[in-house]
């Protein structure tokens, strides 16, 4: 019996959060988890060393992930979460900017 | 770990968002088991009820600080955090539905009931708690003060909290989910395995939240893909498995290391010998999937 579990959102909390709240977390379980990866590559670098000079190893082991607490990966999920909404709402806006307008708008120019 | 440091208000942060989302509902247990008894003896029954759930925390705090320490029990109280996050995160999967507690006929009952129930709701708390403090007793202490209020009067809060933000049910599951592979990691008899084989570190910490958040990201897959939530933990840890099976049977699992056939038939297994089994599980599912479907025709 869970206070949390007593709301009808607690109860189904995996449905009825928002799409920017399910962002946010998702943003945060990834960094959590490149942490983890970021940490692993850069030992895998340092053991192999033909390795090492791999772009994309030393990309990921310089992402300096691996040290960080709770607060900075929270503080960094949010602001993923939010550059990616920025991104795909600038997005949609140019594609929508970038798209004809409605023959039947009053203002349409006919070309 | 320092006072104040970034550790410190990290763990913290921790405590405290699991303090909201594990919080039970104390004064519903207290209401159900009194609900017979006189008006004055509730009264009674309320100001120890609520004495003994403080007490039985504190007492399950030191239990849990002494039992962590034990070499194992990090591994255990972690895979209870996966249990613990997948029963948050989805209620009624884990069986958590209302349960019943008849009401008592004394005030000793009341209170004896109402101790037992405290510990059972308690237990998943203050394991989270011990395992988010990392031995600090300051944390502990901290976690046990944060929870009194709550479990005194702040039922209403954390009720209007997840109504109001949902999402903090979500972020407790991954921060569980992180605690628990932390905790996992940290004992003590893996240690030096760990240090031997670091690509089961990620292995590990996928597999950790592929199964705690998987209430979370099954229900947003169309239903044809939610095998997904037992395919991928599977696959982790068949990988996890022959890591393990390294050092056992002394076999040759690093790709780049291998030499003769038999380093390649291990290869071979290592990646593809998966799909076997999940092509059953599959043929499984879909089979039970018919056959409920024409049960229910019928």
């Amino acid at each position: 019996m869970l206070l949390c579990h007593h709301t009808a959102a607690g109860k189904d909390a995996v449905r009825k959060v928002s799409p920017g709240g399910q962002l946010f977390v998702a943003s945060v379980v990834v960094l959590m988890l490149l942490s983890v990866f970021s940490e692993t590559w850069e030992i895998a670098a340092l053991e192999v060393e033909f390795l090492a000079t791999d772009v994309t190893l030393e990309f990921l082991g310089s992402l300096g992930l691996r040290h960080w607490n709770l607060i900075e990966l929270i503080l960094a999920g949010a602001a993923l979460a939010l550059s990616l909404s920025a991104l795909v709402t600038s997005g949609v806006l140019a594609l929508k900017a970038m798209g004809s307008a409605s023959r039947r708008r009053p203002d349409k120019i006919p070309i | 770990m320092e006072f104040l440091s970034g550790g410190f208000l990290s763990a913290l942060l921790a405590i405290i968002l699991i303090d909201l989302v594990l919080a039970g509902d104390n004064a519903l247990v207290i209401g159900l088991v009194a609900r017979h008894l006189p008006k004055d003896t509730q009264r009674k029954v309320i100001f120890w009820g609520s004495f003994a759930a403080v007490a039985v925390r504190a007492v399950m705090a030191i239990g849990v600080v002494w039992l962590l320490k034990i070499p194992g029990f990090l591994v255990v109280g972690g895979l209870a955090l996966v249990w613990i996050a997948r029963k948050l995160l989805d209620p009624e999967e884990a069986g958590a539905g209302a349960h019943q507690l008849a009401p008592a006929q004394s005030v000793a009952g009341a209170i004896r009931t109402v101790i037992i129930a405290d510990a059972v709701m308690g237990v998943d708390n203050v394991l989270a708690i011990g395992g988010a403090a990392q031995g600090s007793i300051l944390l502990i202490v901290l976690g046990l003060l944060i929870s009194v209020p709550i479990i005194v009067w702040g039922s209403q809060l954390v009720i209007r909290l997840v109504e109001r933000w949902p999402v903090v049910i979500l972020l407790g599951g991954a921060v569980l989910a992180w605690t628990a592979y932390s905790m996992i990691v940290q004992e003590p008899l893996l240690q030096s395995w760990i240090t031997s084989h670091p690509t089961a570190k990620p292995i590990m910490a996928t597999a950790v939240f592929a199964i705690a958040l998987a209430p979370w990201y099954g229900a947003n897959l169309r239903p044809r893909y939610r095998s997904l939530t037992v395919l991928l933990p599977g696959l982790l840890l068949w990988l996890l498995a022959f890591e393990v099976a390294e050092d056992v049977w002394h076999l040759e699992v690093d790709y780049l290391e291998a030499r003769g056939l038999s380093d390649y038939a291990i290869q071979a297994i290592r990646w593809l010998g998966w799909l076997p089994l999940a092509l059953a599980y599959l043929a499984w599912r879909n089979r039970t999937g018919v056959d409920s479907a024409a049960t229910q025709r019928r």
